[in-house]
């Protein structure tokens, strides 16, 4: 699991160098959106592959539509 | 830039003809039986219906994208219904990385673990999605051509291994599991519906979606009467991956084993493209949801949180496969409800200008 983790931070890393001139003429907003969701992609790996009971969302999802659904076997 | 009729049609048939061929063979043949052609027409056939209503109501507005036209008819409402549209794309976008990586994991790289796979599928997809709608056009111009002939060329091969037989009793179709076997094709198809939300109706002809649906459906029909025939109905059936077990049939000479990679890489570029070209679009979304974001600066952000959600979403690759059961619920209302909803509201204004947005 740290090689997923060290691929993420290189490729952010990476995807920070090459976008500097963007980041630096896209204004506020776009630049603390484009960090914020990094963070929160790394944080959802960590997430998944730290905690010892990880809650997945299709499985809540197959929960909730199942009733729903016409058919559950063929 | 302005988009050809061709471009779209190679566009389309990229968009619905990758990740399709993956999830759907199985689930359909295991639905319909030999008869699982008639789901991909009947699919094809509704899919039709609304990208005619989306093309419909793009008329209207002739200089601008149906994501355009209705954040600038709606600012308010429009714009919640993007933010929810925005999540179905992201959920689309993780499911396709997914697929991608389980299934290079399954096949390809046994012991590389499925987050680095899907690393490197998103990082090659965001790459591709900062070129921009010239690299989707230049990436379809160049695969699908080459796809289509590699298509005709594993019929060629395959002749004398087809079994018509397997597709016996021909005329006795079993209408419930063609409808079942509708419900998992349907969502897949209609993935064609992006096209006309990110193309200005200016370069967007109706004709060319339409053109495009049937080519991409006919593919998939090919295709899954090739496995069928080569592999017989039970075992397309009970595969995951039933149409690489089809290719992995293909024998020229004695001398040249594993044909298959060769077949496998003329039809990556298209999934990633399709991952790619999903990530543009979930990009373009958030650009008209949030004028002041910047979309192309937002691609390796989206791209990261896709594959962060790939690995949070499903538990394992027969959990997201099994998913395509309650896929279609979800799919229904961005797929069906929402085409008739904007034929039926979605008109410009008769008085005042519209704003811009986006």
């Amino acid at each position: 699991m740290t090689s997923s983790y060290i691929t993420l931070l290189l490729l952010i890393g990476f995807s920070c160098f090459r976008d500097r001139d963007a980041l630096r003429e896209g204004g506020a907003l776009s630049r603390w959106v484009f960090y914020a969701v990094f963070a929160v992609s790394f944080g959802i790996l960590i997430y998944v592959t730290r905690a010892s009971r990880v809650f997945y969302l299709t499985d809540w999802l197959g929960r909730v539509l199942g009733p729903w659904v016409p058919f559950h076997q063929l | 830039m302005k988009i050809t009729k061709r471009q779209i049609i190679l566009l389309g048939i990229l968009y619905i003809g990758s990740i399709s061929y993956l999830q759907t063979f199985s689930l359909a043949t295991q639905a319909a039986h030999q008869h699982a052609m008639l789901s991909y027409v009947i699919g094809g056939l509704i899919s039709m219906v609304a990208l005619w209503m989306v093309s419909m109501t793009l008329k209207r507005f002739s200089d601008r994208n149906l994501l355009q036209a209705l954040a600038g008819r709606f600012p308010i409402f429009g714009r919640s219904l993007l933010v929810f549209y925005l999540l179905f794309l992201l959920f689309i976008s993780a499911r396709d990385i997914r697929v991608i990586a389980d299934f290079t994991n399954t096949v390809l790289l046994n012991r590389t673990p499925i987050p680095i796979l899907g690393l490197m599928v998103t990082a090659t997809a965001v790459y591709i999605c900062q070129g921009g709608i010239r690299a989707f056009l230049g990436l379809s111009e160049i695969y699908i051509p080459i796809f289509l002939g590699a298509t005709f060329f594993i019929v060629l091969v395959l002749a004398r291994d087809l079994h018509l037989n397997y597709l016996i009793p021909y005329f006795s179709p079993d209408w419930s599991g063609i409808m079942k076997g509708t419900w998992f094709v349907f969502p897949y198809q209609a993935e064609i519906l992006a096209l006309p939300l990110v193309i200005s109706g200016k370069y967007y002809k109706a004709a060319a979606g339409y053109i495009s649906l049937a080519i991409g459906s006919v593919m998939m029909i090919v295709l899954l009467l090739n496995s069928q025939m080569v592999l017989g109905i039970p075992l397309v059936g009970k595969l995951i991956h039933p149409g690489y077990e089809m290719i992995r049939q293909i024998q020229i000479t004695d001398f040249i084993d594993r044909f298959d990679l060769l077949l496998m890489a003329l039809w990556y570029p298209t999934a990633l493209g399709k991952i790619a070209f999903d990530l543009y679009v979930l990009c373009y979304t958030l650009q008209i949801v949030v004028p002041k974001l910047s979309g192309r600066l937002m691609t390796a952000p989206v791209g990261a949180l896709a594959f962060a959600c790939s690995v949070w979403f499903f538990r394992n690759a027969l959990q997201q496969f099994h998913f395509n059961f309650m896929l279609p619920f979800i799919a229904l209302t961005f797929h069906l409800a929402l085409p008739i909803l904007f034929f039926a509201v979605l008109r410009p204004r008769r008085n005042k200008p519209e704003p811009k947005t986006g």
